[in-house]
């Protein structure tokens, strides 16, 4: 088997003694730095995978904007009302349905606010993040919103007009059979014609309310707000796209921390028990298989559920008397006590491979102890592996992720994708399709960008992978 | 083969006893008498709970008397007569776990059955057409969309198969053709009188299974998005699996003879990628047997995977043992009929 590395800095420099076209032929084929390894020089010929990787880059620049403080976008922006509930984003209009509630949505919560004892700091409090009501005069609100009303009323005796054109068709339609109808089409398209005049009628009348409304609570200019709407708002009218940008950093740590956490344990146990074999290396397969047993979203469920409900003790520094349930930590348990094993097992089959290679051999014959050749012989030799099942495992996190939020054992405090997808399943039945698009969009670029770079990495280091 | 059978069985027993001991442990963390009984409970009612519910007990014993027929107290020991839970009461229905878990086998079977054979069966056909044609268009093709399968949540697979399978096409052809929940099965429980039990309609009941007209409504659709979701995984593992064996040497010289390209592809290469295929088959029966879980909450099917989640979500320890234990002895038993299944599809294997 071919090593795509040079085994260790020492062995390439102690090659000094032999001649000099020896040495001066070693250190033509030498690599000179990480981006002159064959492996790095094959993965960086492919695209696609360069491509992918500048996304993932993106991805994780944006997560860690967003984690370091003062942060990118704050968790309070996540969660405060934009705008109305279930708008579209692109600035697309909504379902005529819909936007007829909208605007009675806003009339009610400004009436709210002028109704209260101190209606001047209400409205001044009232609004949907930078959209506020034009004034804070009561009076000139009131008037304002008089002649919304007015608009209103005008709006139902529109609905009620197309309604009735609606029921007088019905009616004729009901009881004319279909003979009558192909013999006399005059009267159908008459009555056709008055429901699509009075179809037109009402839209008209909704959109010069609109209009009212837009004066009463005018949409800012500000690019910051066009932003939040940019990809329409959810149920409770918080903005999608900062709920979806905000979730790659949940995806990025969650991420992160465990596919990291699994491949050090897997590879140190692997390397271990495939270097040592014996008592350890029973220990090791006894305790994987046990845990391989049971299909892993078991384990998920039983983990994430008994966890959630331990509460830290009051000394810890940064959750002091919170719930586990509350912070990440049973996520991180249940993926890395069931993500730890692949990589364990790949690295133990490569450690048992590796111990009878010969500059093992000669590491123990120069007296390294076994401690330093397990950790740096063996497991540098299986670092390509690690690499590897470290970006299996975060596409597995980043999914798995989503089922574990969907039955209510993930992500609590803060949007996720699973928790976005979750909301959105109502939201599909009645075809609003933002929210879940959103999710799936954010999540499906950087689950694919791992995909690819996870292929790339195995065509370009693993010699046993066939593309 | 018996003795090596025997050999792989009793090798197998501490990695079962090792499953169940850690789930006993691992449901301990959290005290579970506190979620039984309200916040204000008294002392004298803890205790009386925890005697109740038999958790008073060493967790030794409280393991022993799963895994085996016995019943220990202070008196010595009781012949019970059943292992692994199945006469407990519940703690979350007023039921035995045995009829609890009883009727949700078969819904999950019938849910995960037909999607695995679907789904081995395209995806190897699949991974043949892709291999055949390695670095060609439609290999690429293939390879592309597997990718991006394997990038959508299962998720949303579910969401949008039910709005298009269930919700849009119901309006688009005036009739529900599938249902986004229900389950039918042959007839209803309370049709199910004691004796039933003896008739082969009384023994379908008690299990569960599906009727056969109502298997289609509700069973069609999560299977259907069940096997697209699996193509994308199986697709590529199995083209992989197909284009190793189409390097090697007994390849090259069934071509050399002549022989014509349907027969080396299917003859030759196919029977020679039997063994990871059905490795792969094997690894995933546990899986079936806990069904979709996904599907089966989506589409409101009472199976296996529902049962245990709404049951480990409830604290119900004897439910979750039970299921839990009897998963693993069908993993191993998978296991060790995968390592006889070798030796019966490739002469070359022996079992030693």
């Amino acid at each position: 088997m071919s090593d795509p590395k040079p085994t260790s800095p020492k062995q390439a420099t102690s090659a000094d003694s032999p001649p000099d076209l020896l040495a001066a032929r070693a250190g033509a084929n030498r690599p000179k730095g990480f981006f002159d390894l064959p492996g790095v020089r094959k993965f960086m010929r492919n695209r696609m995978a360069v491509v992918a990787l500048a996304i993932i880059v993106v991805f994780f620049a944006t997560a860690i904007s967003i984690m370091v403080p003062p942060g990118l976008i704050k968790i309070d922006a996540v969660t405060e009302r934009v705008g109305l509930s279930k708008e579209p984003g692109f600035g697309r209009l909504a379902a005529v349905k819909d936007r007829i509630s909208h605007a009675d949505r806003i009339v009610s919560d400004v009436d709210k606010a002028l109704r209260t004892s101190d209606p001047q700091s209400s409205l001044a409090a009232f609004g949907y993040a930078e959209r506020t009501v034009f004034s804070t005069e009561p009076e000139l609100v009131e008037d304002k919103l008089g002649e919304v009303n007015d608009k209103f009323d005008a709006l139902d005796d529109a609905i009620a007009d197309y309604e009735d054109a609606l029921d007088e068709r019905d009616a004729y339609l009901k009881d004319i059979d279909a003979a009558q109808v192909a013999a006399d089409a005059s009267e159908l398209a008459a009555l056709s014609d008055a429901v699509d005049a009075a179809d037109a009628a009402k839209l008209a009348q909704l959109e010069l309310l609109e209009g009212e409304i837009a004066e009463l609570m005018p949409i800012p200019d500000s690019l910051a707000y066009k932003l939040r709407l940019l990809l329409g708002t959810d149920a409770q009218g918080r903005s999608v796209f900062l709920r979806a940008v905000y979730s790659i950093k949940t995806a990025v740590q969650i991420g992160f921390v465990t596919s990291f956490i699994a491949v050090v344990m897997g590879g140190l146990l692997g390397a271990a028990a495939g270097y040592f074999g014996g008592l350890i290396d029973h220990a090791v397969v006894w305790l994987y298989s046990t845990i391989s047993a049971i299909p892993y979203l078991i384990w998920l469920i039983v983990i994430a559920f008994v966890v959630r409900e331990i509460s830290t003790p009051d000394d810890w520094k940064f959750f002091a008397g919170i719930p586990l349930g509350q912070t990440l930590i049973p996520v991180y348990l249940a993926f890395i006590l069931t993500f730890w094993i692949g990589p364990c097992r790949v690295v133990r089959g490569e450690a048992m491979k590796i111990k009878s290679l010969d500059y093992i051999q000669s590491a123990r014959s120069i007296g390294a102890s076994q401690k330093r050749i397990l950790l740096r012989h063996v497991v540098p030799n299986t670092a390509y592996l690690l690499f590897i099942n470290m970006s299996l495992l975060f596409v597995g996190a980043i999914k798995a992720e989503v089922i574990l939020s969907f039955l209510g054992l993930g992500v609590q405090g803060q949007p996720s994708w699973g928790i976005m997808i979750k909301d959105a399943k109502d939201e599909v039945i009645n075809g609003f399709f933002w929210q879940i698009g959103a999710a799936t969009a954010f999540m499906f670029v950087l689950v694919l960008a791992f995909n690819i770079v996870s292929d790339a990495l195995q065509d370009a280091f693993d010699p046993k992978h066939v593309g | 083969m018996w003795a090596y059978t025997f050999r792989r069985i009793l090798y197998n027993i501490p990695i079962f006893l090792g499953i169940v001991l850690l789930l006993m442990v691992l449901l301990r963390v959290n005290d579970p008498v506190y979620a039984q009984l309200s916040k204000n409970a008294t002392e004298v009612e803890i205790a009386a709970k925890r005697v109740e519910l038999g958790i008073d007990r060493p967790l030794l014993v409280q393991f022993a008397e799963f895994m085996l027929p016995i019943r220990l107290d202070e008196e010595g020991v009781h012949w019970t007569g059943s292992v692994f839970g199945f006469d407990d009461r519940s703690w979350y229905r007023e039921d035995s776990v045995w009829n609890i878990v009883r009727p949700s086998v078969m819904p999950s079977l019938s849910l995960t059955v037909p999607a695995l054979i679907l789904s081995t069966f395209l995806s190897v056909a699949v991974g043949l057409v892709s291999a055949a044609n390695r670095g060609r268009w439609i290999d690429r093709a293939l390879v592309f969309f597997a990718v991006i399968g394997m990038s959508i949540s299962f998720l949303v697979f579910i969401i949008f198969g039910q709005y298009f399978g269930a919700y849009w096409l119901t309006q688009a052809i005036g009739f529900e053709l599938f249902a986004v929940r229900g389950y039918e099965a042959v007839a209803a429980p309370e049709v199910l009188d004691p004796d039933a039990g003896l008739t082969i309609r009384g023994w379908l009941n008690r299990y569960n299974v599906p009727s056969l007209l109502g298997w289609p409504k509700h069973c069609l659709l999560p299977v259907m998005i069940s096997v697209i979701v699996t193509l994308g995984y199986d697709t590529r593992f199995y083209r992989s699996v197909i284009v190793e064996q189409s390097t090697s040497d007994y390849i090259r010289t069934a071509r050399a003879k002549g022989c014509p390209e349907r027969t080396v592809l299917v003859k030759h290469l196919l029977r020679n990628a039997m063994i990871p295929i059905i490795t792969r088959v094997m690894i995933t029966l546990p899986f079936v047997v806990v069904g979709s879980l996904l599907l089966e909450v989506y589409f409101s099917i009472p199976g296996l995977g529902q049962t245990l989640f709404t049951h480990v979500t409830n604290k119900d320890f004897p439910v979750t043992q039970t299921i839990v234990a009897v998963l693993a002895i069908i993993f191993i038993a998978s296991n060790i009929l995968t390592d006889v299944l070798y030796a019966l599809v490739d002469p070359r294997v022996r079992l030693s």
